[in-house]
């Protein structure tokens, strides 16, 4: 056999600095360098960047199906920093749609699930309002409130009363007046929806359309990845990527400005939007205390996830939110966001459907990510006392939400007038909310629930978000 | 859909991975490739209808990608490439056995997978499902970084052998 004709463990020392992105400069030219000189050490290289990329794609494969048709997963994250998310369903998602069409049976005409409603006052429709529906072609009319629909493509779109909106197909719809905030998984490519003077065509993002009320004009805004607008009128094609915005009226479309220099956009439209709007904030600490140690080791501890459970050690996440820039009187109303994942420590079958509370601190006690423990955690209760829960003295129950057995995926979080009072009361300072497990186990070892702190390389934060009431002129 | 469109959506869906490891290899970063690859599926589907039922669609889609990656790069000009253009040129070009047989090589890998050590493939978990990274893993384990790296090198050597001396039992 032929000796190598460089260095090879040089080289796999360069290819790992490509893995990990931490390359140096002169790394850099070493490895273009023996990559130009040797064919046999650029196969090595492409051995090990498609052995990188698949593992990357067959890790996360399990997730797929949370991206499939007609299943009854929770609203995805919008987080877009696992790549293997979306090319995972982009692939099983396309392979669905094509297998949808190929074996579509004649009475299958429904393509889209009324997933929520919210506060809806729905005017003379044509179709099922309840939420859970399936959908076929027809045309929703929305007089107030909001309605998510999510499309058998995947495509998930927000309609902002009022609102028209014409379902035609799973990767069709119009959208005759009102609003449309719409997500677009890769699995949707193509997902078009027509407005009266412009079809915005999607290649996997997130961005809105709106329609404005008097002069009809399409308004389009994209927030992640890409969009086309198309004029059919004049034939002009716009892309529009993240932050770029544009407008198409009847005879001419604008060109594509920044989020920041559309001084001619209109405010918001829709009466939801028009006197207010939503500011989010994520934690800017987090951490769960009662951790548990064997012979002085951590047990059953995750990096990315903050854990809650209620068992022999019950364990509470502490989220820490800077509300420093927020004045009290803006805050209209209020929500909180956490998103489950599995932790794999225990077993669900000994939690039944579990009750969670939030809980806001009363008094703003300081505590440090990296070092809250039992001994120092605000309103953790003392041993002796661990029994009868966190020290309520000093807290306020914000909210409670609950998970059924088995569940361990999802958005979860509370919503209301006790969140809206209690931020009012402490906007302008950095709040506490601490999140505990109210259900016990049955036995031990039940289930360890988790979500994701602001350290999951993929799932979004724990978030606040707050609409904020628009000052008066 | 019609009969083509159908055979242009399997094919699109069949290539999302490989066209992935292929931007990734010349680009050498995950969300790059990402970007890149977005891309190229708008381009493609714009071309859909030059696309002919029964021709090498991969090939198509990889010169498709290559021209992505160029624009790309050309509008990060000021930005470090990790390659030189003539080298990405030759990369680019460089024929990838890996690109075929991809739904064995898949399957190939679970089974590499399943033979590692327990040890070796919880640090895989580690890498690949927690992405924990690497420094944190090495100080876990209480090595320097860049021995982790090289372990993780020779895990995916490993998994490589495996996985083409599984292919050579299936394919004499």
């Amino acid at each position: 056999m032929k000796p190598m004709d460089f260095d090879k463990n040089r080289l796999l020392e360069l290819i790992a600095g490509v893995l990990e992105e931490d390359l140096t400069d002169a790394d850099r030219e070493t490895l273009n360098s023996m990559l130009r000189k040797s064919t046999e050490a650029r196969q090595v290289y492409l051995q090990h960047t498609h052995l990188h990329t698949r593992l990357h794609l067959d890790y996360t494969a399990g997730q797929v199906t949370e991206f499939m048709p007609g299943a009854t997963s929770p609203k995805k994250s919008s987080r877009f920093s696992g790549i293997q998310f979306t090319i995972m369903a982009a692939a099983a998602c396309l392979v669905l749609i094509a297998l949808f069409a190929l074996f579509r049976p004649s009475e299958m005409n429904t393509f889209v699930t009324l997933e929520q409603a919210k506060s809806v006052l729905w005017e003379n429709n044509d179709l099922p309002t309840t939420e859970g529906a399936r959908l076929g072609g027809g045309t929703l009319r929305v007089a107030e409130g909001l309605v998510t629909l999510r499309f058998d493509s995947g495509a998930e779109v927000t309609l902002e009363a009022p609102a028209e909106l014409t379902l035609v197909d799973e990767m069709h719809c119009i959208l005759l007046s009102g609003a449309a905030v719409t997500y677009v998984p890769d699995s949707a490519i193509g997902f078009r929806i027509k407005t009266p003077y412009a079809d915005v065509v999607d290649f996997g993002t997130r961005f809105s359309v709106k329609i404005d009320p008097t002069s009809n004009e399409t308004y389009t805004q994209v927030y992640e990845g890409l969009v086309e607008v198309e004029h059919p009128k004049t034939g002009k094609v716009a892309s529009l990527r993240a932050g770029e915005r544009n407008s198409a009226g009847i005879d001419s479309m604008s060109e594509v400005l920044q989020e920041q220099d559309g001084s001619d956009w209109p405010a918001t439209i829709g009466p939801a939007m028009r006197d207010s709007e939503w500011k989010s904030f994520e934690t800017n600490k987090d951490s769960y205390v009662g951790r548990a140690f064997i012979d002085n080791v951590e047990v059953h501890r995750s990096e990315t996830l903050l854990l809650v459970k209620n068992g022999t050690v019950p364990r509470y996440s502490y989220l820490g939110f800077d509300l420093r820039d927020l004045a009290p009187k803006q805050i209209a109303d209020a929500n909180l966001t956490l998103n489950f994942a599995p932790t794999d420590f225990g077993f669900a079958s000994l939690v039944p459907d579990a009750t969670f509370s939030v809980y806001g601190l009363l008094a703003n006690q300081t505590w440090n990510e990296d070092s809250i423990n039992k001994g120092n955690a605000p309103a953790f209760p003392p041993n002796r006392a661990i029994r009868n829960g966190l020290d309520k003295s000093k807290l306020k129950k914000l909210g409670s939400f609950v998970i059924e057995q088995g569940v361990q995926r999802g958005e979860f979080g509370i919503e209301g007038e006790a969140l809206a009072t209690f931020l009012h009361e402490h906007a302008g300072s950095e709040i506490t909310l601490i999140v505990g497990r109210d259900t016990k186990e049955i036995e031990r070892d039940g289930l360890v629930h988790g979500f994701a702190s602001r350290r999951h390389p993929k799932l979004a934060p724990p978030t606040l978000l707050i609409r904020l009431e628009k000052a008066e002129d | 859909m019609t009969g083509a469109e159908k055979e242009f959506v399997s094919e699109l869906t069949d290539w999302q991975n490989r066209l992935f490891g292929y931007l990734f290899t010349l680009l050498g970063n995950v969300h790059d490739a990402r970007d890149v690859l977005q891309e190229t599926n708008l381009v493609l589907w714009h071309k859909m209808e030059d696309f002919q039922t029964g021709t090498d669609f991969g090939a198509w889609a990889r010169k498709c990608a290559y021209f992505q990656a160029l624009a790309f790069l050309r509008n990060r000009k000021r930005d470090k490439h990790l390659f030189d253009d003539d080298l990405l040129a030759l990369l680019a070009d460089e024929r990838i056995e890996l690109f075929d047989n991809d739904a064995e090589r898949r399957l190939a890998l679970r089974d590499c997978l399943a033979q590692l050590p327990d040890k070796q493939r919880r640090l895989l978990d580690l890498r690949y499902k927690d992405e924990v990274p690497v420094k944190q893993l090495a100080n876990d384990a209480g090595k320097n970084e860049s021995a982790m790296k090289m372990i993780l090198m020779r895990i995916r050597e490993a998994l490589h052998t495996c996985i083409e001396s599984k292919l050579k039992i299936s394919q004499p």
